[in-house]
């Protein structure tokens, strides 16, 4: 430990007390200063300065001990200062690279719930595919929209298409057992209406006839019941029931007055005055 | 994450030190074909006519080019005479098995320019596909091989060739770091630069004018952009700390390149009509954030970042924005790479402790491995983006590979054991002449430049 400036002051102090010591002893021994320093005095006065020394000394060291501790004490706060510092490095270190794998663990947590959402989608979009293909479905036909099965939809299509194709009598089955296996379907009316034109396509007249009325009990209001009307004329025609037919037509004009089927009506009555059959390209019901 | 960053930072310059392999000064390079495609076009080429008395054998560089494509397989006949004049019997050429047949002519003519002439013919539906001519220097023989082999390529397959284009890449002999452009089978290379010190992550521009690079001459990493025909370049980022990877946007109006000036690494864009401009800043990460690369349509820079704890590939707006992961397949995602027709993505990936090509198909994030090698490095596309060229170690020794995007059929472009690394496929090219197919070197002389 190096000196404080204290302490050199303090040690000149030691040094003239001695040199006045010193020259005491020396002045003792010579007779000369006997008379200006009495043997009392100077030993009272070393004894003083004696005492004054030590309580000097004393302080020193008590200070000097002082000074030691606080030290002492600073660079244990010191040190500890410095390994609360390299643990908070570490700790900022450590903090980093866990944000660092939190953040690529969020990364990977997101595409997973991405992939996630799509195999999601993927499969109830191919599970609604599946259930669709169970479920009602709603159709709307002739201007009425109602629900059908899709056994019962297709099954009516098919007889449709037959009837399309020209093929008159396999319609005819495919209708009939179409009416038989779904009495109550929103198709029936449809079903009746076409069973009959394929059945006055064959030539089965009163069959036609039967179901064009069966449409017309069924639901008169229906969209094709006007073209049904004419049909069921037509029919008549072609059993040479002139006069049924005049009816019919008569019947028709009356009930639907705006229908087209009734502007068609009106141009034929008047060709049915005599019994020769109309002409058979009438058939109201082939226009889908 | 030692590796990551030895590999991707300036530490780079020590990685490349620690290779003290002899290379030649310039390499000699042979196509080693390995591995069958399932559906490759059979094709016979007969010797061009006067071919042996001039310093290139053109009909031999096509045959490599053909094959070393992946998509054509060499059907040999002994022919005596052909050439584009000719009209051979197809009928015999069917029977041998081959669908194609090339013949054609070199002719020296009087200014001591070369003619060289060619005929492809469909062997199958007999018809003739139509040819060219060429009238080049001596020094242009190869290029003109090349040039048949693109139209071949093309009139066959429908798409452009490649052959006619240039890589580059960088070798290391003795203390000497040199920077070389060849032609795209490796052959005919030209030193564009000499240093003493390392020369790393050269990339073409995309007029293929100019290669961008790293040279350490300066003793620190600084990019450079180098014109190859003159020679002539310019010091494009020298910032405080490192200045690295550099990438051309599509347009060539921008460099991304990765900075330490502010701290870590980081990307940034430097504008190279305003370069006394400051650099874009373009990521704030705690990790490192670099390698970037521009996609084609330069919507997108993707870019490796060890931000989420672990180097991988991510993307962002070329104009800055969020960045998005791109790679979730592994821990150790590097050096990425995109195709022209922005269908894939080629990277290197570390599974088990080795380094293996990578190839992703954007769209659907379906990821194929390539490569039966362990030390696959730097993969760029052919402009193409049929075939990839990456580094590698085969058998001990430094080479430069290409390959199939199914990984099916690989070349070799090897020197005679060498140090070489560091490639990079560079974009269609203009017409043949007007000196394109040279370069121009500039010497590096001791150590410290500007």
């Amino acid at each position: 430990m190096r000196p404080s400036r204290p302490f050199k002051s303090r040690l000149a102090v030691l040094k003239a007390v001695g040199v006045v010591c010193l020259s005491l002893v020396w002045g003792l021994s010579t007779p000369a200063f006997a008379a200006i320093f009495g043997d009392d005095e100077a030993r009272a006065a070393i004894l003083e300065l004696r005492q004054r020394v030590d309580v000097m000394r004393l302080d020193y060291e008590q200070r000097a001990n002082v000074q030691q501790e606080q030290l002492r004490r600073l660079s244990e706060e010191n040190i500890q200062l410095r390994r609360s510092l390299i643990d908070l490095q570490t700790q900022i270190d450590n903090l980093r690279t866990d944000n660092a794998r939190l953040i690529g663990r969020d990364e990977v947590s997101a595409r997973a719930l991405v992939d996630a959402q799509r195999q999601y989608k993927d499969a109830l979009g191919a599970l609604e595919e599946r259930v669709r293909a169970l479920e009602p479905e709603r159709v709307s036909v002739d201007g009425r929209e109602f629900l059908v099965e899709r056994a019962e939809k297709r099954d009516f299509e098919t007889g449709l298409g037959l009837f399309r194709k020209g093929d008159f009598s396999g319609a005819q089955n495919a209708f009939a057992e179409f009416i038989k296996r779904y009495p109550l379907s929103g198709y029936a009316p449809s079903a009746f209406f076409w069973l009959g034109n394929s059945q006055y396509a064959t030539q089965n007249y009163k069959e036609a006839m039967e179901n064009f009325r069966l449409l017309l009990n069924q639901s008169p209001d229906h969209a094709r019941a006007p073209e049904a009307v004419l049909a069921i004329a037509n029919c008549q025609v072609e059993l040479k029931d002139t006069k049924g037919a005049r009816k019919t037509l008569e019947d028709l004009i009356k009930a639907y007055p705006k229908s087209d089927a009734a502007v068609t009506a009106k141009q034929r009555l008047p060709r049915l005055k005599d019994t020769t059959p109309a002409v058979s390209s009438s058939q109201g019901g082939n226009k889908k | 994450m030692h590796g990551f960053r030895r590999l991707i930072e300036v530490g780079l310059s020590i990685w490349l030190l620690g290779f003290a392999l002899l290379a030649p000064a310039q390499a000699q390079f042979r196509v080693e074909v390995a591995g069958v495609g399932l559906t490759q076009v059979p094709f016979s080429i007969a010797p061009f006519r006067g071919e042996t008395g001039v310093p290139q054998k053109i009909s031999a560089i096509v045959l490599a080019d053909l094959e070393r494509s992946g998509q054509f397989r060499n059907v040999a006949l002994k022919v005596d005479a052909l050439d584009e004049s000719a009209r051979p019997d197809l009928g015999a050429w069917r029977q041998a098995g081959s669908d194609a047949l090339i013949a054609g002519s070199v002719t020296r003519i009087a200014d001591g320019r070369y003619d060289v002439r060619f005929r492809l013919w469909d062997v199958v539906a007999g018809k003739d596909l139509g040819g060219q001519s060429f009238l080049v220097t001596a020094a242009d023989l190869r290029l003109s091989a090349h040039r048949v082999a693109d139209y071949v390529y093309e009139q066959l397959t429908g798409e452009k060739g490649v052959f006619s284009t240039r890589i580059a890449y960088v070798t290391k002999t003795d203390q000497r770091h040199s920077l070389w452009v060849a032609d795209a089978d490796g052959e005919a290379a030209q030193p564009a630069l000499s240093s003493p010190e390392p020369i790393i992550s050269p990339t073409w521009s995309p007029d293929g004018r100019q290669l961008a690079y790293v040279s350490f001459e300066s003793r620190r990493p600084v990019v450079y952009i180098h014109e190859v025909s003159t020679g002539r370049r310019r010091l494009v980022a020298s910032f405080r700390g490192s200045n690295s990877a550099p990438a051309w946007s599509p347009d060539g109006r921008f460099l991304a390149v990765t900075l330490s000036r502010d701290g870590g690494s980081q990307l940034y864009t430097l504008d190279l009509n305003n370069l006394a401009a400051e650099p874009v800043r373009l990521t704030r990460s705690n990790g490192i954030d670099t390698e970037p690369t521009y996609s084609a349509d330069g919507r997108f820079i993707y870019f490796v970042s060890d931000r989420g704890g672990s180097p991988q590939i991510y993307r962002l707006p070329a104009k800055g924005g969020n960045p998005e992961r791109v790679t979730f397949t592994g821990t150790y995602n590097i050096s990425p790479a995109l195709s022209a027709d922005g269908r894939w993505l080629a990277y290197i990936s570390r599974i088990n402790g080795e380094f293996k090509l990578q190839v992703m198909e954007l769209a659907s994030g379906a990821v194929t491995s390539l490569t039966s090698t362990v030390s696959d490095e730097n993969p760029s596309f052919a402009p193409n983006s049929r075939l990839l060229l990456y580094a590698t170690k085969q058998n001990d020794r430094e080479a430069l590979m290409t390959t199939t995007l199914d990984g099916a059929i690989k070349a070799r472009l090897s020197g005679q054991g060498g140090d070489i690394r560091e490639p990079d496929w560079g974009p269609f090219v203009g017409g043949i002449g007007g000196g394109a197919a040279s370069a121009s070197s500039a010497e590096v002389q001791g150590s410290v430049q500007r």
